[in-house]
């Protein structure tokens, strides 16, 4: 029997062009092309499933198993701690973590230094390497806010362009760690469907390497 | 059997069908119960955190001002009373509640955990009679089953040949773990051994075959006793027709705690290992023991799934519905005939909506349709 193979993909434009790689694997599913608000789509032929679900909650699905494969962000990774396999970086959606203050930010060593962050996780290891003391302040949106209104010295947040930044008058003053599209595994998922799952992860690498 | 017994069976969860299906095995096996208190001194996890699985240990002061904690683990207690030199074997199976933070359920949370545990003069003929239960367990709690093998000193001399440091051997064993290549390549650095191994995780299957490939590799001095022993183990569990054995030398530990065989069941439907265990002998030294020891946990929460799967349609078989006009003796010579004919029975005036019934009868026997 062909097992169907469950797919978390993450919602939005990354997600897309994930999935578009995963049609050129040879595991396409065109319902999913279609304009409506369905979150499951199947191809019992090519033996897949992929759904749709909030890139923050890929790792989530995955971990427990209701997805056998997904793809997530690193940044998402690192914070959550998933027990899974990363079996391939997808090399797409690259930004970085990085520290960002505002432009006349002057690093005191002397104080806790306050962070606002969506990341609390990424930024305790970060600055627990530096033996730093900080103060987390875990905000879910408009980081960039918080330097300006006194709220926090610094931000740890996701920087693509820096555009966001420069408009709000912050700079990136460090890098924590690049960030990618990872595809991970359920490790218990993995034993069971171990070759197709290669097969999917060699389909996918050779697009990478392109 | 008789009847009764099997029905008592019949309302066990799988949790506890499981763990008395295991405590038999092990017992059968010659393996002694131990028992232990659910408080253990604080200080053993203290010493000891790295092996327990999550750092977060329950913790109150006993009335004499002792620091104790609700036990995270068993291993560490059955090794701190063990007493025995190296010429000796103790073998014990146990069946216990342990106490962890759990990361699903943002708390403590209470597990039952079932396993053996052999210390002392661990040999290849008790290595491989540990790694058979493991598959015999697997086996007694579903199928299909796969269980995975590898060996702590394979890839740890690979890693050690290529840094000395302890914070990248870490973060290499971190990504071994999570098969992920990318990021070894870059810890690796450009290192000649990364190609090893890249090679040695790329190996995955029926154990006999993946070492015939080992053996062709160019591996560093230390992995020779690894691959020496996995053969050895291998042959035992070939003749005996073990199934459901693969290697995969992803599957890795902490250093310092283990040094030989690891392994790690999976069974199909759960979505996390049901089993894992391993040769720990470093643990034995860190807590002054003479000798070697191995054995394995089964994490009996991880079936609680099955027990969705496996429920039956209705609870009871029937219900007897009644009313004032019905005479007692009747309906309860009624109950009591349809029990001794092993039906599972209940009855009432008003069926509750707590349970499901297969059918509802009244008090001559007669099906009454219910909406």
């Amino acid at each position: 029997m062909n097992k169907m193979i469950n797919v978390a993909l993450p919602k939005g434009r990354l997600g897309e062009r994930v999935y578009d790689m995963f049609e050129k694997a040879g595991f396409p599913c065109p319902s999913i092309k279609e304009p409506n608000r369905k979150l499951i789509f199947e191809n019992k032929e090519a033996g897949v499933r992929y759904f749709w679900v909030k890139p923050s909650d890929v790792a989530i699905y995955v971990e427990r198993g209701a997805a056998d494969i997904g793809v997530a962000g690193k940044d998402i990774l690192l914070e959550y701690s998933p027990d899974v396999y990363e079996l391939l970086d997808l090399g797409l959606g690259k930004c970085r973590m990085a520290v960002a203050a505002k432009v006349d930010f002057r690093d005191r060593r002397d104080r806790t230094l306050r962070v606002a962050t969506k990341f609390p996780n990424v930024a305790r290891a970060y600055y627990a390497a530096q033996c730093r003391e900080i103060d987390i302040i875990k905000l879910n949106g408009s980081i960039e806010i918080a330097p300006i209104l006194g709220l926090s010295d610094v931000i740890v947040d996701i920087v693509e362009t820096g555009s966001t930044l420069k408009e709000n008058a912050l700079e990136p003053i460090a890098t924590v760690f690049p960030i990618s599209a990872r595809l991970i595994v359920n490790k218990a998922s993995y034993p069971f469907n171990v070759e197709k799952i290669n097969q999917i992860k060699e389909a996918l690498a050779s697009q990478c390497e392109e | 059997m008789n009847n009764e017994q099997s029905s008592d069976l019949l309302y066990l969860t799988k949790e506890e069908r499981t763990m008395l299906s295991l405590r038999s095995l092990y017992k059968h096996t010659g393996y002694a119960s131990f028992k232990m208190s659910r408080f253990e001194e604080y200080d053993l996890y203290v010493k000891n955190k790295e092996f327990l699985i999550g750092d977060s240990v329950m913790t109150f002061t006993d009335t004499d001002g002792r620091l104790l904690a609700l036990k995270p683990d068993v291993t560490l207690s059955i090794v701190k009373n063990f007493n025995g030199d190296a010429g000796t074997l103790e073998k014990y199976c146990y069946d216990e509640r342990v106490f962890r933070f759990s990361k699903e359920k943002h708390g403590f949370t209470e597990l039952l955990q079932s396993g053996i545990e052999c210390l002392g003069a661990v040999d290849l003929m008790t290595t491989a009679e540990v790694i058979t239960l493991a598959a015999d367990s697997l086996s007694r709690i579903g199928t299909p089953f796969l269980l995975e093998l590898s060996h702590m000193s394979v890839i740890k001399a690979i890693v050690a040949a290529m840094t000395d440091s302890e914070e990248l051997q870490r973060k290499i064993f971190h990504a071994i773990g999570e098969k992920n290549l990318h990021e070894l390549k870059l810890l690796c650095n450009g290192h000649v051994l990364f190609e090893t191994l890249d090679d040695v995780l790329s190996l995955r299957g029926e154990p006999l075959e993946v070492l015939t490939q080992l053996r062709l590799m160019n591996l560093p001095d230390g992995a020779s006793d690894g691959v020496k022993e996995l053969t050895e183990v291998s042959a035992i569990l070939s003749n005996l027709g073990i199934p459901g054995i693969v290697l995969d030398f992803s599957l890795v530990s902490d250093v310092r705690y283990y040094n030989g065989i690891l392994f790690r069941g999976f069974v199909g439907g759960v979505p996390e290992r049901v089993l894992s265990g391993g040769r720990y002998d470093p643990l034995m030294q860190r807590m002054g023991k003479s000798g070697g020891a191995i054995g394995f946990a089964v994490y009996l929460n991880t079936l609680e799934r099955f027990e969705r799967e496996e429920s039956p349609e209705h609870d009871l078989d029937i219900f007897l519905l009644y009313d004032e006009k019905d005479d007692a003796v009747t309906v309860s010579q009624r109950l009591y005939d349809l029990r001794a004919q092993g039906y599972s029975v209940c009855a009432g005036k008003e069926i509750p909506n707590s349970l499901s019934f297969s059918k509802v009868i009244d008090p001559m026997g007669n099906e009454v349709s219910v909406k």
